[in-house]
């Protein structure tokens, strides 16, 4: 029985998705979770043939699993993941088969922040940064900020805006890094920030050969941190656009010696200049695979699961439209009662899917992380302007009726 | 009625006395400023008949409503030896409509309704989580 073992995933989203593709394809699918929640509501998972819980962060129990289930005869032929922290963790466990295509040391480097920016130093893709370790002089590192603000401040693993802060000045840094070291950070990273329009984009690699599969204008507003609450997805770009896209991307990923797998990269373009934002071993979670489903026909989770299998990918659109994604935040807080509107969104045109996220009982709060973002409306057209007109209006029906706290 | 009948409807009456009392001085006490904010101002609570074994039924007018109401839910004003005298609580759902019985509503509000019940007609006491009086919503979205 070829089996495709997954090494955690979200209810929705990317990682979702994966599972279900893989199941089309015809594997047996295996899920270590360490998600409760999931194995209790197990009939939501009908694509999972068997879901293990378990402590994904001990390697060796994950090894030990794996041991497990191919004592049960089944025929491991990939071990993946769509989640932070465990794509470079899938990968090593799979090396360990000596099975894989796929390297686990560039997944490492581009899962942490600091070995990334090392990496890449001497790029011209590379923002100015800064690291500062738990036992260094704090008063001799913030004299080496002077008039470097406002910064950056994020923790090496930060996934979703969770643990990354603008600051303006000393006492906010000072502030921001003793926060991150109270949390138990050893390192803490600083960067230039960057201000100019943020892309981001979705590539693969087979063989070596860079795929530039979408490309994505992204909307971001600062509430408490950053949030992106908007991505358009590009129909089509001009040919120079485009080759400074491939050729800067090629160029980052040559320097992780990334020849086989999936990634996306944040970009910000400042006087012709591409300036990354942040690079993560695998497609955007949430809505990133249904936008670009929808925009060109290309279901990335399955062709990513072909590359790991080293099957040769196809990237060929079957159309091409504009996407737009519009993510719905709150400014209030209070437990969810109901959510209304969600039907009157598809009154509108273009209207392709209304996501809400939250169950009733869960108590919602204006965003600290991405994952504060309770719902997205997906709207397309061949126009863009239209797309986003679209998906912003429709998102406007929706209401959360909340009793405060 | 039989004389075991008599009792049971005896006992029943003496337990929703008992209930009704407490609940009469701990919304009185709420009052001192000592209790301020510690207990609840309103008890709301549905009475069962003795006739039917069904929550008794009042109605009445609300102004925000311009019309008459039933209701299930009532505010104990004051309680005499046989009988309560009670206001009537406005049931509504979340977006303040009117939620006729035996519909359970997100929020009660306070009327100036009143009805007076005698005790021997009631045979049991069903109280009512107070966070539903005057419960707030907030609406976040287009419909604010």
């Amino acid at each position: 029985m070829k089996t495709i073992v997954f090494i955690g995933t979200n209810k929705s989203g990317s990682s979702r998705e994966a599972i279900k593709a893989a199941e089309r394809l015809g594997f047996f699918i295996v899920l270590l979770t360490d998600r409760k929640i999931f194995i209790e509501n197990r009939l939501d998972f009908p694509d999972v043939h068997q879901m293990v819980l378990m402590e994904l962060t001990n390697f060796d129990l994950l090894k030990e699993n794996i041991s497990k289930i191919q004592e049960q005869g089944k025929i491991i032929v990939a071990v993946l993941s769509f989640i932070d922290p465990f794509v470079h963790v899938a990968a090593k466990l799979w090396e360990k088969l000596g099975l894989t295509i796929v390297s686990s040391d560039p997944l490492l480097k581009m899962e942490n922040k600091i070995l990334t920016r090392e990496l890449l130093k001497d790029l011209p893709v590379s923002p100015y940064f800064s690291k500062f370790k738990k036992d260094e002089s704090m008063h001799t590192f913030i004299d080496n900020q002077v008039g470097r603000y406002p910064l950056i401040v994020k923790t090496p693993d930060s996934t979703g805006s969770k643990d990354v802060m603008l600051v303006k000045n000393e006492q906010q840094l000072v502030r921001s890094i003793n926060n991150f070291l109270r949390k138990g950070a050893i390192e803490v990273l600083i960067e230039e920030y960057l201000d100019g329009p943020q892309y981001l984009i979705e590539v693969c690699v087979f063989n070596g050969k860079v795929y530039i599969v979408a490309v994505l204008e992204q909307e971001i507003e600062f509430f408490e941190r950053f949030i992106v609450t908007g991505y358009c997805l590009l129909m089509d770009i001009e040919d120079a656009f485009h080759k400074e896209i491939c050729e800067t991307v090629s160029n980052i990923l040559e320097r992780f010696s990334f020849k086989n797998g999936s990634c996306h990269l944040e970009m910000r373009r400042i006087n012709q200049q591409w300036k990354l934002i942040e690079i993560n071993p695998r497609i955007s979670g949430g809505a990133m695979n249904r936008i670009v489903e929808l925009g060109f026909g290309i279901n990335l989770v399955e062709e990513t699961i072909k590359i790991n299998l080293g099957q040769e990918p196809n990237f060929e659109r079957k159309y091409s439209k504009f996407v737009y994604a519009h993510y719905i935040t709150i400014e209030e807080t209070g437990t969810l009662i109901k959510v209304t509107g969600r039907n009157r969104c598809f009154k509108f045109p273009g209207i392709e899917e209304v996501y809400i996220k939250p169950k009733k009982g869960k108590l919602l709060h204006p965003p600290l992380s991405m994952g504060d973002r309770y719902g997205y409306v997906l709207a397309s057209s061949t126009n863009k302007e239209d797309a986003i007109r679209y998906a912003k209006e429709a998102a406007k029906e929706i209401s959360f009726y909340l009793e405060p706290i | 009625m039989n004389e075991e009948q008599n009792k049971m409807k005896a006992d029943c009456v003496c337990d929703v006395y008992s209930i009704l009392k407490t609940i009469y001085e701990t919304q009185s006490k709420a009052n001192l400023s000592i209790f301020k904010g510690v207990l609840p101002e309103t008890i709301p609570f549905i009475l069962y008949s003795i006739e039917t074994m069904n929550p008794c039924i009042a109605s009445g007018i609300a102004p925000s409503l311009q019309s008459s109401f039933s209701t299930s839910f009532f505010r104990i004003e004051k309680l005499t030896n046989s009988s309560v005298y009670l206001m009537l609580l406005l049931p509504s759902d979340v977006e303040g409509n009117y939620k006729e019985p035996p519909s359970i509503p997100y929020r009660l509000k306070k009327t100036n309704s009143k009805v007076i019940i005698s005790l021997k007609n009631i045979c049991g006491i069903q109280c009512i989580n107070p966070k539903l009086v005057n419960r707030q919503v907030i609406i976040s979205g287009k419909e604010k």
